[in-house]
């Protein structure tokens, strides 16, 4: 059974795109120095979402799991977001270094001659305007390749009995996971960090891929709860579900364990150069905005989702899903905009409006990559067990 | 006071899970299942409700964060203030990340002590209690099950048929002494 992706869906994605593009010139026009910054909140948050999906995969083929074999098409499609998401910083970082936006304003030249922090530290060497690019670009184009890799093997397998391609899934699998332990790190230093240029925290890394990796867990769930409503995937049953949301869960406390190993440590320490990067966000007009990310990321999906029922309960996790998306998307506007744009932050049709966009940009590429398979990998080793899958 | 039972051995546990379920669809109530280990999906099978012990440890989880703040609150700040990180605020609130760690380590423990109890209590695994397994072999390679006569309404001839054709590999009569 194929899903066909038309009709209303359709129009809603093209129509959220429209939206996006005339925010988008709305923003140039009327607020053009919150407009860089929103884009780069939402190039990433994308871009890392269809990351996440890869990750899901990687993580599946090497742990040889077959839970995930029935629903495997959905992270797969998802992966297929990479390169557009990548175009987008890849854009960002090259008008940066062309001097059109200061969002990394250790690009500007005189910044690096005078600054003497700069100046008196490693980031000399780390943050420079041709290193930048080129590790940018090496990040993007080793994510891109693998996941095309997974997406092939996953498509042979279609006409191919055996575990021939399985055995390749490992393998890719396993370079996938090497490389993106070191880059997913690296990338959120630079492409985030590096926005606070004086400050650094070695756990960021971490931080950074564990909220989004709820994120991308959440998404393969909102899809596969979508794709089940239109009574497609009647293979894949709540067992799956609860499954997927135990692992919202589990990474939503994780991500809380993270934030709070990074702020007890500055809390306790109480370095100048350290705890500036709470101060920017707890003693200005961005503290309410940090209460409410932390609550709904943590306390909400904590006492919602504890519950065997609620983590059965398709629509139930549909409107948990939205609301920790929302709240995901909130922690990285208050990781991004308080180093991009200081004070000057509103969420306004620039935000809402470019949100929306994205969201249409991506929702159109994974179910036009999701409509061209089958949505049943029926040839993976693995998918007579996930028929049997039960907890 | 014995009750005339039936215990049926089986080899294997797939074969018991599926026996259960053939059993019980046949209206034959069934006591209780008798395993070296857990059975996945048996409790189910057998119509067992299902634990209320993760409710129960919500409220202990809440009960040990209360005790663990109260206690950190009254050593830290109340009885003897101290000055935290270079704080010398002296108050629970404004000290909360430093007391954090602590008030999980104490939840947890609290947490998996209480239901540790509740569970042995609610099991009635107390203290000099007597092993309650009819076929000592059910603790090793064996898989037993235990139909009581009086809860169904069949002739005990039909019943060893039925419980044969589901597999069971041998049939005990026993009169078990110890059940009210």
């Amino acid at each position: 059974m194929n899903y066909t992706f038309a009709g209303k869906t359709k129009m809603l994605t093209i129509a959220l795109m429209g939206i996006g593009l005339a925010a988008i010139i709305y923003g140039f026009v009327m607020t053009p120095e919150r407009i860089w910054a929103n884009l780069l909140l939402n190039g990433f948050f994308y871009l890392a979402i269809a990351l996440s999906a890869t990750f899901f995969i990687a993580v599946n083929y090497v742990s040889e799991a077959g839970w995930h074999a029935g629903f495997k098409r959905i992270p797969e499609a998802m992966s297929a977001y990479l390169p557009y998401g990548a175009i987008v910083i890849l854009a960002l970082v090259i008008t940066g270094m062309l001097g059109v936006h200061d969002i990394w304003h250790w690009m500007d030249s005189h910044f690096q001659q005078t600054d003497s922090v700069y100046l008196n530290s490693g980031k000399k060497v780390y943050l420079t305007n041709t290193f930048f690019l080129v590790r940018t670009i090496a990040y993007l184009l080793g994510w891109i390749f693998l996941a095309i890799q997974f997406r092939r093997i996953s498509l042979k397998e279609d006409d191919l009995k055996g575990t021939a391609m399985q055995k390749k899934g490992v393998m890719f699998g396993a370079m996938f996971l090497v490389f993106f332990a070191v880059t997913s790190s690296m990338s959120a230093w630079d492409w985030l960090m590096s926005i606070d240029v004086h400050w650094y925290s070695t756990l960021f890394g971490w931080y950074i891929f564990s909220g989004l990796f709820v994120s991308g867990l959440i998404m393969i769930m909102l899809i596969l709860l979508y794709l089940k409503g239109k009574d497609l995937m009647d293979w894949v049953n709540e067992n799956h579900i609860h499954d997927l949301a135990k692992l919202v869960f589990a990474f939503s406390i994780f991500w809380m364990y993270l934030w709070f190993s990074q702020y007890m440590l500055i809390w306790y320490s109480n370095i100048p150069e350290e705890i500036n990067y709470f101060l920017e966000r707890y003693n200005t007009n961005y503290r309410t905005l940090v209460i409410t990310m932390l609550i709904i990321n943590f306390l909400f999906p904590l006492l919602i989702l504890m519950h065997r029922d609620a983590k059965r309960s398709p629509k139930l996790l549909f409107v948990v899903g939205i609301i920790l998306l929302v709240g995901h998307y909130l922690d990285l506007f208050q990781i991004i905009m308080p180093g991009a744009v200081k004070d000057k932050w509103n969420i306004g049709f620039t935000e809402i409006g470019i949100t929306l966009g994205f969201l249409g940009l991506f929702l159109f590429v994974t179910l036009t990559a999701l409509s061209k398979r089958k949505l049943m990998a029926g040839n993976q080793p693995f998918f007579n067990e996930s028929l049997q899958h039960h907890i | 006071m014995g009750k005339k039972t039936i215990l049926a051995i089986f080899e294997d546990p797939d074969d018991i899970l599926h026996g259960t379920k053939q059993l019980m669809s046949k209206g034959i109530k069934i006591r209780e299942i008798y395993a070296p280990f857990p059975i996945h999906g048996i409790d189910k099978a057998l119509g067992v409700k299902p634990t209320r012990i993760s409710t129960v440890a919500f409220f202990y989880g809440v009960l040990g964060l209360t005790i663990a703040l109260l206690m950190m609150w009254y050593m830290n700040v109340k009885d003897w203030s101290m000055n935290i990180g270079g704080k010398p605020s002296f108050s629970l609130s404004q000290n909360l990340p430093a007391f954090i760690p602590v008030a999980f380590e104490i939840t947890v423990l609290i947490t998996a002590h209480l239901m540790s109890y509740t569970f042995l209590i609610r099991s009635r695994l107390f203290p000099g209690f007597k092993a309650m397994n009819p076929v000592l072999r059910a603790t090793d390679d064996k898989f037993v099950m235990e139909i009581v006569l009086d809860d169904n309404k069949v002739a005990v001839d039909d019943l060893k048929a039925m419980v044969i054709e589901a597999k069971a590999r041998e049939i005990n009569d026993s009169e078990l002494k110890y059940k009210d």
